[in-house]
């Protein structure tokens, strides 16, 4: 079977395109959530491009006083909201593990929440072999990143003029976003029941525990049940 | 409790560093683990579990104009089965419902 290899590296990219969109909006956000809480403008850059994990860098403003930085408090609190990354990096390997190592460990720094779930409801739709696959969530992760990087030196600039980025409607496109890939990963009846105890597993510790641990709780509780219920 | 000054980089630094041990590690473990069919079953579960403990606390925290929005793109998602187009009506139905109403 000798066709043209498709590109699905470009596929990708073009997949991630109105997520991108929203992806520069969160680098936007946070640089002009950096630039309020006086961060300097290389610290805000540096971090969207090493860092790069929106939710866990505007927490970490909350801490970023000039004088006074509490590093264990801020690693905390970053690691907590990102544990996320943990499981969807875990929930890839079935998918992926024939990738050679160093490409897909380096491919696996730019993991963020929609390229990855882009990658699984690719997977669903067609059958792609490991690298194919891989190009493809290369692509889609690659797209979001430079989305986020760029978007975080305008919205630092912009935060001369703009004090309150909630106010572009970020909070509604978070939750738009992951309705779209929630209901595109849905695989039937068999998925309600779990997703209903891992959603209201996260409501309940989301009320009770501070920081982001409901999504880690919210998830392994969900997905332990649905795994029962799938072998007994 | 911070008896020192830490750079403000170092300490971006360090945060880049768990992120990414975070990131890789989830990959990591699962080459180790025994994958026996409950475990297999578990990760393809995972997935939509993760998504929905991250929205359904913003969900309840969203007011009833979002939740509108959100019936908007559930049912385009469900119609269409297009993310693009469900994102975008999305949020420019949030956007108008804020103008409007």
């Amino acid at each position: 079977m000798q066709r043209s290899m498709p590109n699905y590296f470009i596929e990708g990219m073009r997949d991630c395109i109105t997520l991108s969109l929203a992806g520069i909006v969160f680098g936007l956000a946070f640089g002009v959530l950096a630039h309020v809480h006086s961060m300097s403008f290389l610290h805000s850059l540096v971090m969207s491009a090493s860092v790069y994990a929106g939710t866990a860098q505007m927490v970490s403003l909350a801490y970023w006083h000039i004088n006074h930085l509490p590093l264990l408090t801020i690693l905390l609190t970053t690691s907590i909201i990102c544990m996320r990354f943990f499981l969807m990096s875990m929930t890839l390997y079935p998918v992926l593990h024939e990738v050679p190592k160093w490409k897909i460990y380096l491919g696996l720094l730019l993991l963020v929440d929609e390229c990855w779930a882009l990658t699984l409801i690719k997977r669903r739709k067609v059958e792609l072999d490991h690298p194919s696959l891989f190009q493809y969530y290369l692509g889609a992760a690659m797209a979001f990143y430079l989305a986020f990087v760029i978007g975080t030196p305008i919205g630092y600039y912009l935060g001369n003029i703009i004090h309150d980025p909630s106010k572009f409607g970020i909070d509604f496109a978070l939750i738009a976003i992951f309705l779209a890939l929630l209901i595109g990963m849905w695989r039937g009846k068999a998925d309600a029941v779990p997703w209903f105890i891992a959603g209201a597993t996260a409501v309940v510790f989301d009320y009770f525990l501070p920081g982001a641990w409901h999504i880690l709780v919210g998830a392994l509780v969900g997905s332990i049940v649905g795994a029962w219920r799938a072998i007994v | 409790m911070q008896l020192f000054e830490i750079h403000p980089m170092l300490i971006v630094v360090l945060m880049a560093l768990s992120v990414a041990l975070i990131r890789l590690a989830g990959f990591w473990l699962a080459g180790h683990l025994k994958v026996s069919p409950r475990v297999k079953k578990w990760l393809e579960c995972l997935p939509g579990c993760i998504i929905v403990a991250l929205v359904a606390p913003m969900l309840l925290q969203a007011n009833w104009k979002q939740w509108i929005s959100a019936v908007i793109v559930i049912a385009i998602m469900i119609k269409t089965d297009n993310i693009f187009f469900a994102i975008v009506v999305g949020i420019a139905s949030a956007a108008l419902f804020r103008l409007l109403l």
